[in-house]
């Protein structure tokens, strides 16, 4: 059995029918250089299409339309008339666009890949004083920032599915590395007596921007299924609030804030099975 | 062609192309690093597709087409103008984070991805686009490229070894802001 690199990436995605994957299965098991290959390409792995997909917003959609426009009006001949009106569909709202099927098929089918599709549950922590005093003590100012932090949060983890979640690192010197990134940009401790719990299983950590504002994720797995968030952001008041329901982008979520923090669990989990979470969360971060 | 065909072809381009053009500017900045050669190279390509639009087959995926056609004028076309010659050396003004990027709410992790994209050579950063960013099949990407699959499979993991390196060394790690 041939196992060069690109064998070992044709593996790695999936892109092996079944007997040769089978075969290359087999081949690594009598060879641990090979399998060390195997880690090495595993850990050259990124969410690449979510990071492109931040592309997208960045692209110039009003220059290029106009200039589509232009250029079919001068062009057309009259086999259209006029302009193309149809308003282009947002791309961005897809952003992972990812596996064939046998692409995930084979992701399962190694033990790391396993532990990743095991349990995954979205810690988003948001931080800079978003939800700043403002949000529980001054009613006007709730509508203007609560969409903002909670839907935005929402809205990301919506995007997110257990395939997603496998793209991120899985080995424990990264992982911990952006905890500690996480934790000093938080001004929180995030050990993992606080991170922990039995029903979620721990997929990483990630630095997001929020208005300006950095904001930490970290991801687990619910069930081996459902991503799962808990969101936690420097509020510029003491004033706790206790947790409280809601139901954003089809998702549930737990809110409340504690020790100069607002928490957020997120996920697609029945809301009692939730609100446990939110409750372990609370004590552990208590 | 009856002309009846030709004029169907012509309209499915029409209106298929306004919906893909922020993912065509983004392959051209993914191949350029130049938000402005982006532009012209969607400007470029989309007129290509129209002047062709013949030679597309109602059905098929009008985006893999036109990343053939857009691909194709800068490689044979465009590049050999650019200062930036594609040596497979990394160009100091390459860049994928663009103001427009790092202005936004964006995910800190997707802009720390996109700098390392920055430092593989054209043909593996297309090759990763293709493949992780687009979702395409080895095959189907080969078909884009007009490679054999087993450069888009060299590609990817000559990709993965250098990012796998990178990963190691903790240079992916960008000072938290």
């Amino acid at each position: 059995m041939n196992l060069s690199n690109e064998m070992l990436v044709a593996y790695i995605d999936g892109e092996l029918d079944a007997s040769e994957s089978t075969a290359l299965a087999d081949a690594l098991a009598n060879d641990p250089d090979a399998r060390a290959r195997l880690e090495s390409l595993k850990s050259g792995g990124r969410p690449f299409a979510e990071a492109f997909d931040a592309m997208l917003h960045a692209a110039p959609d009003d220059t290029l339309q106009a200039m589509f426009a232009d250029m079919v009006a001068q062009t057309s001949g009259g086999l259209i008339n006029g302009r193309v009106s149809d308003r282009p569909a947002d791309e961005t709202v897809v952003p992972f666009h990812r596996p064939a099927p046998a692409q995930s098929q084979q992701a399962r089918s190694t033990p790391l890949w396993q532990m990743a599709a095991a349990a995954a549950v979205l810690a988003l922590v948001f931080t800079g004083g978003l939800i700043s005093g403002g949000i529980f003590n001054e009613p006007q100012r709730v509508a203007e920032q609560m969409p903002g932090w909670r839907e935005a949060a929402a809205r990301y983890v919506a995007l997110f599915s257990k395939e997603t979640l496998e793209y991120m690192p899985s080995n424990v010197a990264e992982r911990r590395a952006n905890l500690a990134e996480a934790e000093s940009v938080l001004g929180l401790q995030l050990t993992e007596n606080r991170i922990a719990d039995p029903d979620l299983d721990f997929q990483g950590t990630q630095l997001l921007n929020f208005n300006g504002k950095p904001l930490v994720q970290i991801a687990y797995l619910h069930g081996g299924q459902k991503p799962v968030a808990l969101c936690i952001i420097a509020a510029a008041t003491n004033e706790p609030a206790p947790p409280a329901n809601e139901t954003r982008q089809g998702l549930n979520i737990v809110h409340w804030v504690e020790g100069g923090y607002g928490y957020m669990v997120i996920g697609d989990v029945p809301e009692d099975e939730l609100n446990r979470i939110a409750e372990r969360f609370r004590t552990q971060f208590s | 062609m009856a002309e009846s065909d030709i004029s169907e072809r012509r309209k499915a381009v029409e209106k298929g192309l306004p919906p893909i053009l922020k993912r065509l500017w983004r392959y051209g900045m993914v191949l350029t690093g130049d938000p402005d050669m982006a532009n012209e190279l969607v400007q470029a390509t989309c007129l290509r597709a129209l002047e062709r639009c013949q030679q597309f087959e109602p059905g098929t995926q009008l985006i893999r087409w036109t990343y053939t056609i857009l691909g194709s004028i800068w490689k044979n076309e465009l590049r050999s103008r650019s200062v930036r010659q594609g040596q497979g050396h990394v160009d100091p003004e390459f860049a994928l984070v663009t103001d427009g990027i790092s202005e936004m709410n964006t995910n800190i992790l997707a802009r720390q991805v996109l700098k390392e994209v920055e430092q593989l050579p054209e043909g593996q950063r297309e090759a990763v686009f293709l493949v992780y960013g687009e979702g395409l099949a080895y095959r189907e990407a080969a078909v884009v490229l007009d490679v054999p699959v087993g450069t888009v499979m060299s590609r990817l993991a000559a990709a993965r070894s250098k990012l796998a390196g990178l990963k190691d060394k903790g240079d992916h790690l960008l000072p938290a802001e």
